[in-house]
């Protein structure tokens, strides 16, 4: 908190421009990242953007709106890579860098002129330039007195443009619907427009206790950032996670019981990895799993004890699978970790078991060795197709310390 | 099978793209992208560009003549050139320079080339045949089809 310039850099298709940064070849090109193991478009470039071609849409639908584009297959371990060289950059220019996302972050843009000498909007562009020149990936900014004006800044001035605005900026804030905001979603854009608040200015001069009455306490915060005052402050620091998950899709829908098993005990497996990196332990093991993007079914059970061990939510995760419903074919599967606490402040006891075994703490140490799931349980051999593409090793919720997805 | 490469432009020699015409081949994605010479092979004269014995050479992709004695196919199988089957042939190994390949419309990158064999024929011309092998899950979601070329240093 305290400053009084927030810079937005945000990077332009930021996968495919990973991707052309190894692979010449793909420059102009229209191209998509598949994700889904091949199924669906994950990003798409410029390019593919103009033939219609949406994020999230079936690669047998993308091939006919664009029959010349090409695919290639998502490497997040890569992406981290490029993500944290862009982090790594903007600290050496900046007091503190928020790691919002892999492709997004917040900065403290007050030295940006003494940094390079230049009037603001000219140093924002030698930044863009200079993150060009080193990384490879093209990226837009935003300048302004608050982070939400700042994310608008960036937003509208893609791709591969600069914006610096002041508080005082009502022709721009004019130009933006409020859908626009990070932090409005249909719902409450709806909530909005029934007040006749259409843009980000009309949100703007909106009385701030009908805003406070309608959106809550985010909402003002908002209304706040939009009249140039910074009450979201850049966060060098992840919080503390409320819960932790791991999961996604099971490679396509699947009744077949052994498959779904193998599927939540590499999700276990997973997760336990996960806590083990944050230095905590569950509380409370939570199932959801999917059917045609609907939850089908959401068991909880309570630990009676914090843990991280596999036996236990092992325990706690198949008796929950085998009461899910049977009838519809499951597409996707999370297992949700909550009741986090800090594993240095765990309440030792007498009567329960370890947190974790030394046969987790045993595999741990040969992962960490010799690489992820060199050593997993034998129940997940019917994900062969799995084990058999590294890339599948290594997903977006891995890379920590980003704010989020 | 992988129905169509493309390779940069940049990557044939100018003589082999005078000596083959492939000006006629050169295709390009959008108008920032390089330009990629087109390797099909519904083409009539189906070709494949080869890295062999140190350099690069345009050659006849697979064989349609039952006249020749080489093989009347396209490409190989992995496992039964593994098993010794065309070793009468003598095939040599070679490799098949490629940016992006075409399988059922999806044209996908090809990390660093693709294995193939050379055989050649009575005449001492020679023929380059893809090998396939069966393909990794991703590379079925992606295009529908069971086989996928054998890319070499990776499989995608």
């Amino acid at each position: 908190m305290g400053t009084s310039l927030i810079g937005h850099i945000d990077s332009d298709c930021f996968y495919v421009s990973c991707e052309r940064i190894r692979s010449y070849g793909l420059r102009g090109v229209p191209c998509g990242v598949l994700g889904n193991q091949g199924a669906c478009v994950i990003a798409k470039s410029y390019e593919l953007k103009a033939y219609g071609v949406k994020v999230g849409q079936p690669i047998w639908q993308a091939k006919k709106l664009c029959p010349h584009a090409v695919y290639v297959k998502r490497d997040f371990r890569w992406y981290e890579t490029i993500s944290r060289q862009l982090l790594n950059l903007l600290k050496t220019l900046s007091p503190s860098v928020e790691y919002y996302s892999v492709d997004e972050m917040f900065f403290d843009a007050s030295e940006l002129e003494r940094y390079f000498d230049l009037p603001l909007f000219d140093a924002a562009q030698m930044l863009q330039t200079l993150v060009q020149d080193e990384i490879g990936i093209p990226v837009s900014i935003g300048i302004a007195p608050s982070r939400t004006i700042a994310k608008l800044g960036s937003d509208s001035a893609k791709p591969f443009g600069v914006r610096v605005l002041d508080s005082d900026c009502e022709v721009f804030l004019h130009s933006q619907s409020v859908g626009e905001l990070c932090g409005i979603g249909s719902k409450s854009e709806r909530k909005l427009k029934e007040h006749n608040i259409r843009t980000c200015w009309d949100y703007r001069k909106a009385d701030r206790l009908m805003i406070r009455d309608l959106l809550t306490i985010k909402g003002e915060a908002l209304w706040w950032e939009l009249r140039g005052e910074a009450v979201n402050p850049i966060q060098t620091q992840r919080p503390p996670h409320k819960a932790i998950a791991r999961g996604g899709s099971c490679g396509g829908k699947t009744k077949d019981q052994d498959r779904i098993r193998a599927w939540a005990v590499r999700n276990i497996e997973r997760l336990i990895e996960a806590l083990d990196h944050h230095q905590v332990y569950a509380g409370q093991i939570s199932l959801q799993i999917d059917a045609n993007k609907t939850a089908l079914w959401l068991g909880r059970t309570p630990l009676a004890a914090p843990s991280a061990s596999f036996r236990t939510f092992y325990d706690a995760v198949m008796p929950m699978l085998e009461a899910a419903p049977r009838t519809h074919p499951i597409s996707h599967m999370h297992i949700i970790a909550e009741e986090l606490t800090w594993r240095d402040k765990v309440q030792k006891s007498l009567f329960f078991e370890e947190p974790q075994s030394p046969l987790d703490k045993l595999k741990r140490e040969i992962n960490q060795k010799l690489g992820r799931f060199a050593v997993r349980s034998a129940e997940t051999l019917p994900l062969q197709e799995i084990y058999h593409d590294a890339t599948h090793n290594y997903d977006i919720c891995d890379i920590s310390g980003k704010m989020c997805f | 099978m992988c129905t169509g490469i493309t390779v940069g432009r940049h990557a044939v020699p100018e003589k082999l793209i005078k000596k083959y015409n492939l000006e006629e081949r050169l295709i390009q994605r959008s108008e920032q992208a390089e330009k990629e010479i087109l390797f099909m092979q519904r083409h009539r004269f189906p070709l494949l560009p080869v890295f062999y014995q140190g350099e690069v050479h345009i050659m006849s992709w697979g064989n349609r003549d039952r006249e020749k004695n080489v093989p009347v196919a396209w490409w190989g199988e992995l496992s039964t050139l593994q098993s010794g089957a065309w070793s009468h042939f003598s095939p040599e190994p070679a490799e098949i320079l490629g940016s992006f390949g075409l399988e059922r419309g999806v044209w996908f990158q090809i990390p660093q080339g693709i294995k193939g064999i050379v055989i050649h024929d009575q005449r001492q011309r020679p023929y380059i045949y893809m090998l396939l092998q069966p393909a990794s899950h991703y590379y079925e979601v992606m295009t529908g089809y069971q086989r996928e070329p054998v890319f070499i240093g990776e499989q995608i």
